[in-house]
């Protein structure tokens, strides 16, 4: 080999070696898990196999959770996407005295107060659910396809920030990897910085 | 200016709810003390005031004017990249025609653990000063009236929105400079900490490893403290523990890549904060390897997590 191929040679190994390590994430199979929701019902994500399931991270005294529910964003999500036969879990981890715990009871108000339309909310007072999603923010987001692998994590849509006016000109990351998915397409944006308030997990 | 102070300490110091209500007249009071500032409006668990550096201003003559934030001990509000959760401080502007109101300037942020999260901010008292520059003739004003409705978060443990709508009356003075405000060497001492231009001696390059960014820095001497402040939201894991590796002629930086970079960067971006507290701003190639391997060579020997 001339001394040009083989830097060459070099130059595009080291190119696949670097690629391989940025190679990962989306696509991979999400971690099944078993949780109870606010009327006493267990569900698992083995049962939804067949479905598309969102995961909706959940603090409602969050600003940035404010901002999706207080605009009624939030809701018409949870209507559209369950009215088309995915599956959506809101997913409380604040531990109890932290910010956003609700008991089952305090939690069946609010859902009506707010006119929530989640399949179920998952109560997670230990954090389990949470860290085995690695849950960062409230909101934070995740889609899982039918086949049980993870299609999307992260933020809700590309505007980080509590302003209500922002989600009118937000691209949604949800619904956009839903449709895509849905379309047969590769997800375009599957991975995003969940961005919001942090978890509030038991210290 | 003594009973400015005096109020920013008790904001600091208690929070019974009787010491609270006497807050709220204590802006007005300061109002009284000294010109260059605006009522400052209290917000959750702190205050913010839009002031000035001079009492007042000319036509064409550029001045600062800033968001002066002072919070509750434990409190704080964001940088402009805020790390893993959060939102920094906007603001809008409502000034006379003509007048131009540069970009707010972010002074060196601090790291702050929220759960497992860091996010990056300011604690204490910030103050974001903007530079603004009047229109090129104010008729026949006596004075004018700048604007700023700012919105931001405050968090500790749990997070809660801001707004204010703040003003402030400056005269107009023609031919004679204005007088410094007495918030003169505030502004003064803002503007030389912001961080600064990497000098340009200095040499930098960044090499991918594993999941980890090294990023090498030469700036002649040995340096045992570094911190990295990403400008990019999705580079560097921002929980992740920095270490420093000291070299005689500077150090190396060990940076954990973000889960969420799914594609590799041509250069990481930020701030480089040195033990002597001075912050630059850096922009460091990301590259296979040392470009002249042999001027730089760690020792390797860790100083710092």
């Amino acid at each position: 080999m001339t001394r040009m191929t083989e830097r060459f040679a070099m130059t595009m190994m080291l190119g696949l070696m670097t690629l391989a390590a940025w190679a990962l994430q989306p696509g991979s199979p999400a971690a099944d898990f078993t949780a109870q929701d606010t009327h006493g019902k267990t569900h698992t994500l083995a049962e939804c196999r067949g479905k598309y399931v969102v995961l909706e991270w959940h603090n409602r005294e969050c600003p940035f959770t404010h901002k999706h529910y207080a605009s009624g964003n939030m809701q018409r999500l949870q209507r559209e996407w369950t009215s088309k036969g995915v599956v959506w879990f809101t997913v409380i981890s604040s531990a109890p005295g932290q910010q956003g715990y609700m008991t089952a009871d305090q939690e069946n108000s609010y859902l009506q107060e707010v006119k929530a339309a989640p399949t179920a909310v998952l109560l997670d007072p230990a954090g389990q659910l949470g860290h085995l999603y690695g849950a960062k923010t409230t909101p934070h987001m995740f889609v899982i396809s039918p086949t049980g692998l993870l299609i999307y994590d992260g933020g809700i849509d590309d505007k980080a920030t509590t302003d209500e006016a922002d989600i009118a000109i937000a691209h949604n990351y949800v619904s956009a990897a839903l449709e895509d998915a849905l379309a047969g397409k590769p997800v375009g944006t599957p991975v995003s910085r969940p961005y919001g308030c942090s978890v509030k997990y038991a210290h | 200016m003594r009973t400015c102070t005096c109020w920013s300490h008790i904001l600091r110091s208690d929070r019974t709810p009787a010491r609270h209500r006497a807050l709220l007249l204590i802006p007005f009071v300061c109002l009284l003390a000294m010109a260059g500032n605006a009522p400052a409006a209290v917000g959750p668990h702190g205050t913010v005031d839009l002031i000035t550096d001079e009492t007042a201003i000319q036509p064409a003559r550029s001045f600062w004017a800033g968001l002066h934030f002072h919070l509750e001990k434990g409190w704080h509000i964001y940088w402009i990249n805020p790390g893993d959760s959060g939102e920094p401080p906007k603001v809008q502007w409502t000034l006379p025609v003509g007048f131009h109101a540069g970009t707010l300037n972010w002074p060196t942020p601090r790291r702050i653990q929220d759960h497992s999260l860091v996010d990056y901010g300011y604690e204490d008292e910030v103050l974001l000063p903007a530079q603004i520059q009047p229109a090129a003739s104010l008729g026949a004003a006596h004075e004018v009236q700048l604007r700023a409705t700012v919105k931001w978060l405050v968090c500790r443990e749990i997070c809660l929105p801001g707004r204010a709508d703040l003003n402030l009356m400056l005269p107009v003075v023609k031919g004679v400079r204005g007088k410094p405000s007495a918030w003169r060497s505030l502004f003064a001492k803002t503007r030389a900490s912001l961080p600064r231009p990497a000098p340009n001696s200095w040499r930098l390059f960044v090499t991918f490893e594993g999941q980890k960014f090294l990023l090498n820095v030469d700036t002649g001497k040995p340096e045992t403290v570094a911190i990295f402040f990403p400008s990019e939201p999705n580079q560097v894991e921002n929980a992740a523990p920095q270490k420093v590796y000291s070299s005689p002629r500077g150090f190396q930086l060990e940076l954990r890549k973000s889960d969420l970079l799914l594609k590799p960067v041509q250069r990481l971006a930020g701030l480089l904060v040195l033990g002597s507290g001075r912050s630059y701003v850096i922009q460091a190639p990301v590259g296979a390897s040392d470009p002249k391997k042999d001027s730089l060579n760690p020792s390797r020997e860790r100083v710092k997590r």
